[in-house]
């Protein structure tokens, strides 16, 4: 598995709301499936893992990212997850940022390697890729051919777990990406990207996970992609949702807090 | 909770980026800056811009749309007064995005899409020009043969799309703050237009040094 995180790396930002949410290993448990209606990921066995994950359903993501490290295979996908929502939230510098992506792509690779059939493994590989094709653009990520990758990685989620909600909304933002970035033409006959594809993808995405603020925000943010300015009062709607919506844990409080954001400015 | 029109966001960050990247030149301006500026999250910022280049492209884009309207109106031209406002406000488009003059190599070398689309900036520039030089002389404003048309026409947008630079290097520390910008402009299109007196005719080459002579004055 991937080598410990150096001492000398930055020290991670805090959440702004620390202590905000108390986990515990059991509390994680009991909570478990409300906690992971975004990925229907199954409640680890061993207490080690779900301390571990407590630690990142409290939003103390460097600690949980270690955590999740020292456990090896066991804790993989908990630390590719905390690496991800941090460097997507709060990371301020952007080299750090798409840094930790790419760390987090190549961690989940070789998770994928050692267990195919895991589909967090090909989301959060497909996760990183994509933020990272985000960060240093589409147009660009797509002519390094990262395109396939995060499209196939995101089939293979939804062909292992179809209830895996955060995956619908993600290969949603990828139709649209490629539409915006590369026009409907090009993204349909080159990556397969297609609007009517990406916009029940994101559906999807809200009726098996109706409470995700997170799939409420992408919806949005896609619509405008795929539809412009005529679907701005569409995607009010949907910020007002997202920001109505009571988060469970650090990062659903995250997205909250953006969708509030996005309507208080 | 207020009902609002989203992008407003989206909006506010383009507006802070364009001045900060006008300021202090966009190589210089991280979006760590943005965001502390804006006071938002990073995730705030990344939700709409996930990538620096986004941000560039957004504004480029719009600049792109408003040179264009305004390049169209270069064929309106008929005397050294009309050429005179043109120009003037011609530079003043350049001066809202002087960031994107001020790095431009800089610019060229890392985004695609600046790379090929200053390509027909430049010839769109180049146009209206000809364009103008077609309606100065179709009124009789100057007197010039055909076949020097494509040489001053050129010359012109170079010192145009260059003048702010110039400024630059004579003065790297003020000459790009808002409070020269009125000066800088005025030299920019005199020089521009100067460009013109080897074939001016009489009266409006008169016309033309009073006008300079004027501003100078103005800012003497």
């Amino acid at each position: 598995m991937a080598e410990h995180p150096s001492p000398s790396k930055p020290p991670w930002k805090p959440i702004p709301f620390s202590g905000a949410f108390a986990f515990d290993a059991d509390a994680v448990a009991t909570h478990w499936v409300r906690l992971h209606a975004c990925d229907a990921q199954p409640l680890p066995p061993d207490d080690a893992a779900r301390r571990a994950w407590a630690l990142y359903h409290q939003g103390e993501f460097r600690a949980a990212f270690e955590a999740g490290l020292r456990l090896g295979g066991a804790g993989a996908t908990v630390a590719n997850k905390a690496c991800c929502i941090y460097a997507n939230y709060l990371e301020p510098s952007e080299p750090v940022r798409l840094a930790l992506f790419l760390e987090t792509a190549e961690r989940a690779r070789l998770q994928a390697v050692q267990e195919p059939l895991n589909p967090a493994a090909w989301y959060w590989q497909a996760y990183a890729l994509g933020r990272y094709s985000q960060g240093i653009s589409v147009a660009k990520a797509l002519a390094q051919g990262l395109g396939q990758r995060i499209r196939g990685a995101l089939e293979r989620t939804i062909e292992l777990q179809p209830a895996h909600a955060d995956a619908h909304a993600a290969l949603g933002a990828f139709h649209a990406e490629v539409i915006d970035k590369v026009g409907p033409l090009i993204g349909r006959m080159t990556y397969g990207a297609r609007k009517d594809v990406g916009l029940a993808m994101y559906r999807k995405a809200l009726d098996i996970n109706p409470d995700s603020a997170m799939a409420h925000l992408e919806y949005a943010r896609g619509l405008i992609m795929l539809e412009g300015a005529c679907q701005n009062t569409e995607a009010t709607r949907l910020y007002q949702r997202a920001a109505a919506i009571e988060p469970m844990d650090a990062k659903e409080r995250l997205d909250r807090d953006l969708a509030r954001a996005e309507l208080h400015d | 909770m207020a009902k609002k029109a989203p992008r407003r966001t989206a909006e506010r960050i383009l507006e802070v980026t364009l001045e900060l990247f006008n300021r202090f030149g966009e190589p210089n301006v991280s979006t760590t800056l943005i965001s502390a500026e804006l006071n938002i999250s990073p995730g705030n910022l990344y939700y709409h811009y996930p990538a620096k280049d986004e941000l560039i492209n957004s504004l480029f884009d719009r600049y792109e749309r408003s040179l264009s309207e305004l390049l169209n109106a270069s064929d309106n031209v008929r005397d050294v007064e009309d050429a005179w406002f043109f120009m003037h406000t011609l530079f003043e488009l350049i001066w809202q995005y002087r960031f994107l003059y001020r790095d431009l190599n800089d610019l060229l070398s890392k985004n695609r899409r600046l790379e090929t689309h200053f390509q027909w900036v430049l010839k769109n520039k180049t146009r209206a020009v000809k364009a103008m030089l077609d309606g100065l002389s179709r009124a009789g404003s100057i007197d010039i043969d055909s076949r020097e048309v494509d040489a001053t026409a050129t010359s012109m947008v170079v010192v145009l799309t260059y003048w702010l630079s110039y400024e630059y290097v004579r003065d790297p520390r003020r000459a790009l703050e808002p409070e020269h910008a009125q000066v800088a402009l005025l030299r920019g299109a005199h020089h521009v237009l100067n460009l013109l007196m080897p074939y001016l005719v009489p009266a409006q080459r008169q016309h033309l040094l009073s006008l300079v002579t004027a501003y100078d004055q103005g800012n003497g």
